[in-house]
């Protein structure tokens, strides 16, 4: 279990402002943010390498804020995995173990354990640490960290240079590593699929603080604030004015159009936003509750779906049409179609921030 | 078959029968022996090349054979030279490579006679870097660049190459043998060691604090510890002396309690050292220490290693190697301090103040054995440490576990 109480640090010109979070034990929590968000600073406030300026950390129940790293108990993980490399494989993963003093026998009897949970017996006879893999690194690294038996293990990105197909693998890894040993996680990156696919609970971090805090089908479908949603990939934010509350729905204005949302409260000046996967796209009429007509403007290909930009009036609405969807439509620039989403699809932002479009 | 046979006979015979008869007028008989010797061997080792090729390539054969006599017999007279060359000539013929070295060497004896050795070393030198450059389908304009520094190349080289040939191994062993040449190293091995082990002592651990540390005023700080190297070394040697000399409290100090005196013993010795010598072992180590990824102390850290474990296991190991550098920087410039001893401490002598002094006592025949045998020894050391470097033990060591 980790607890931050205001955790506050300066570092430069950045800062932590008052970071509050508590993590409980064998969580698997997702830090997740842009670039220079103060990720990897919180991660390293957490593992004790800084001294918050204010605020307490508390791990299992301990004060840890005076306490130095040594003497934490904490695993950690960095994104290039921090490998010592004047030292060989083995070497490496017994390396707490033998700063701690444990008897030869008993390092032995550790790593071999901690290996053969990871399935990287075989590395263990490779001696260099610089000719091993991207991926090999990556499970070196952690069977270090974990070879100390840490009460919690704290990750910094460290799938970012893994290739796609062995990211899949190093997920179902984690997440062994995680329910195995019952073992609290906090792990940091900035690819939203990534944390989708790990994270019990995830925390989305901007400029210092954390925005929101929430399981992760909340954080995806519902985020609550501009900065979010834009950074978990939703392309359609629209500042807005609640008009009124029509049977549980709000119906707010958006430019010209009239959109029905399923809404909390009342927020005002506040916004709107529609995950672009949402948005369907049609030369037949749809009804779906918010259904409109408009002018196809852009195609593109990105692979897995196509992105297809339409205005409403002033308003212009992106789709990901799933790629059979599109090639069944026919559709090309130029053309009139119909253009629809769900109330329950269109979420209301409580903040307004330049993030959101405003519409012409 | 026959035809190639009948013709082998005919040229062999008339070579013979030419030096027998027409050079025996010439020359005396055993200087046209060593000559017929050496053109059969020329015309047999065509024969046996040229076999398959006919014409062209036995024309430019021949025609290397009169460049050679017009070069040697008719331009510089040189005419014993002759059928050790043409020898030489035929040998390498076939390989374009080490014709070249052929070239440089005829060169080198021609042009640059009293200084043929130290060209051909370094013409050779030259010639060897420039077949590895066009070997490995080298940028052509590095190789441009290469030339362009090639005289700054033969500038170091020549002069040390030159001394080197300058005196006869009797003389060298004589020098040898002398009892004052003998302390004189002996002082400087071993102050350049005691300065090496003391700067290594203070200069690591202030290394690793400017590398590690951030505050106001450490770029001014720095600047200050390169003084040493930036100031003239008699300075620092008045500087050290009005300091540390008979009469200023600390010299009285160490006269009256240990009973020493720093000027002009091995303790002022190695107080010039240190100051000019230190701080390169400084400024090596921090280079090291800064070079290692922070990351890797913090995770040391947070696998439950001590401040003090974590350098001595991380970051000492992965800075050893400019540590090492630092440490053979030092020592050299140590053993080469000059300047700040001519004031400080001229007595006892260094390998440095003694060849000085010789110099100026007895004149240059006198200096330059001496100057030669310390020139060979640094070098030979100096080339034992980087020997020693790049061995896997030496690496294992330095990279302690």
């Amino acid at each position: 279990m980790i607890e931050l109480k205001g955790v506050r640090r300066r570092w430069g010109g950045f800062s932590l402002k008052g970071i509050t979070l508590r993590v409980e034990r064998g969580e698997y929590f997702v830090l997740l943010g842009p670039c220079g968000a103060g990720k990897t600073l919180l991660l390293e406030t957490i593992a004790g390498f800084w001294r918050p300026d204010e605020g307490e950390i508390w791990i299992n129940g301990r004060d840890v804020t005076h306490i130095p790293p040594e003497r934490r108990n904490v695993g950690f993980v960095y994104q290039e995995y921090g490998l010592f490399p004047h030292l060989s494989v083995k070497e490496n993963i017994s390396y707490g173990l033998r700063a701690r003093g444990y008897s030869r026998k008993e390092r032995e009897r550790r790593v071999r354990e901690v290996v053969e949970m990871l399935g990287i017996e075989e590395l263990l006879d490779r001696g260099e640490v610089g000719s091993l893999s991207g991926g090999e690194k990556q499970k070196v690294a952690l069977a270090r960290a974990l070879a100390v038996k840490p009460d919690v293990l704290l990750l910094d990105e460290p799938l970012h240079s893994l290739d796609y197909s062995s990211r899949e693998r190093a997920y179902a890894m984690l997440k062994e590593v995680n329910r195995g040993l019952n073992l609290t996680v906090i792990h940091v990156t900035h690819d939203y699929s990534e944390a989708r696919a790990l994270a019990g609970r995830i925390g989305v971090m901007n400029n210092g603080q954390l925005v929101q805090v929430d399981r992760p089908e909340e954080v995806f479908d519902r985020p609550k604030t501009a900065f979010a949603a834009r950074f978990l990939g939703v392309e359609n934010l629209f500042k807005g004015k609640i008009k009124r509350n029509e049977g549980g729905l709000l119906v707010m204005k958006v430019g010209g159009l009239e959109v029905k949302a399923l809404g909390g409260g009342e927020v005002d000046p506040g916004g709107i936003c529609i995950r672009p996967e949402e948005v369907r796209v049609s030369r037949e009429p749809l009804s779906l509750g918010n259904d409109f007509e408009g002018v196809v403007r852009e195609i593109s290909d990105r692979g897995a779906f196509i992105r297809v930009s339409v205005d409403v009036g002033d308003v212009r609405f992106i789709s990901h049409l799933p790629r059979r969807d599109f090639l069944r439509s026919h559709l090309s620039v130029g053309e009139r179609v119909y253009l629809g989403f769900s109330p329950e699809s269109a979420c209301v932002l409580i903040d307004d921030e330049e993030e959101m479009d405003e519409p012409a | 078959m026959g035809r190639d046979k009948l013709g082998y006979a005919f040229a062999f015979g008339s070579v013979t029968a030419i030096h027998l008869l027409l050079l025996s007028r010439l020359m005396d008989w055993g200087t046209n022996l060593v000559n017929l010797c050496a053109d059969l061997f020329f015309l047999c080792h065509g024969l046996i090349w040229s076999r398959r090729s006919k014409g062209f390539k036995w024309s430019i054969y021949l025609a290397g054979y009169l460049i050679l006599f017009l070069l040697l017999v008719v331009y510089a007279g040189r005419s014993l030279l002759f059928p050790l060359l043409l020898i030489l000539y035929a040998a390498v013929y076939r390989s374009p490579k080490l014709m070249g070295y052929l070239v440089i060497f005829i060169l080198s004896i021609l042009l640059l006679t009293p200084y043929w050795v130290q060209s051909l070393i370094t013409f050779s030198l030259f010639y060897s870097v420039l077949l590895a450059v066009g070997g490995a389908r080298g940028e052509r304009f590095h190789l441009v660049m290469f030339a362009l520094g090639f005289p700054l190349l033969c500038f170091i080289l020549f002069p040390l190459l030159y001394l080197l040939f300058q005196s006869a191994p009797q003389t060298l062993a004589a020098t040898l043998k002398r009892g004052d040449f003998r302390s004189a190293l002996l002082t400087s091995l071993l102050t350049a060691t005691i300065t090496t082990l003391i700067s290594l002592f203070f200069g690591v651990p202030l290394a690793y604090a400017m590398a590690r540390m951030e505050f106001k005023g450490k770029r001014a700080l720095e600047s200050l510890l390169s003084i040493p190297i930036l100031t003239p070394h008699t300075i620092v040697g008045i500087a050290l002396l009005v300091m540390l000399g008979p009469k200023t409290p600390i010299g009285e100090f160490f006269r009256r309690t240990l009973g020493v005196s720093i000027a002009g013993s091995h303790l002022g010795v190695v107080a010039a050292q240190v100051y000019v010598s230190s701080p390169f072992l400084f400024f090596s180590a921090m280079n090291g220490f800064q070079s290692i990824d922070p990351k890797l102390e913090r995770i040391s850290r947070s696998l439950g290693a001590s401040p003090l474990r974590t350098f001595f296991k991380v970051s000492l190991p992965l800075a050893a190697p400019s540590i090492f550098e630092g440490c053979v920087m030092t020592w050299s410039r140590a053993l080469s301090e000059m300047g700040s001893l001519m004031v400080l401490a001229y007595h006892p002598f260094t390998i440095s103040t003694f060849t000085y002094d010789v110099f100026t006592q007895y004149g240059l025949s006198e200096a330059q054995p001496v100057a030669i045998l310390f020139l060979i020894i640094c070098l030979w050391i100096f080339i034992l440490l980087r020997w020693i470097r790049e061995q896997p033990a030496a690496k294992a060591f330095i990279f302690s576990r």
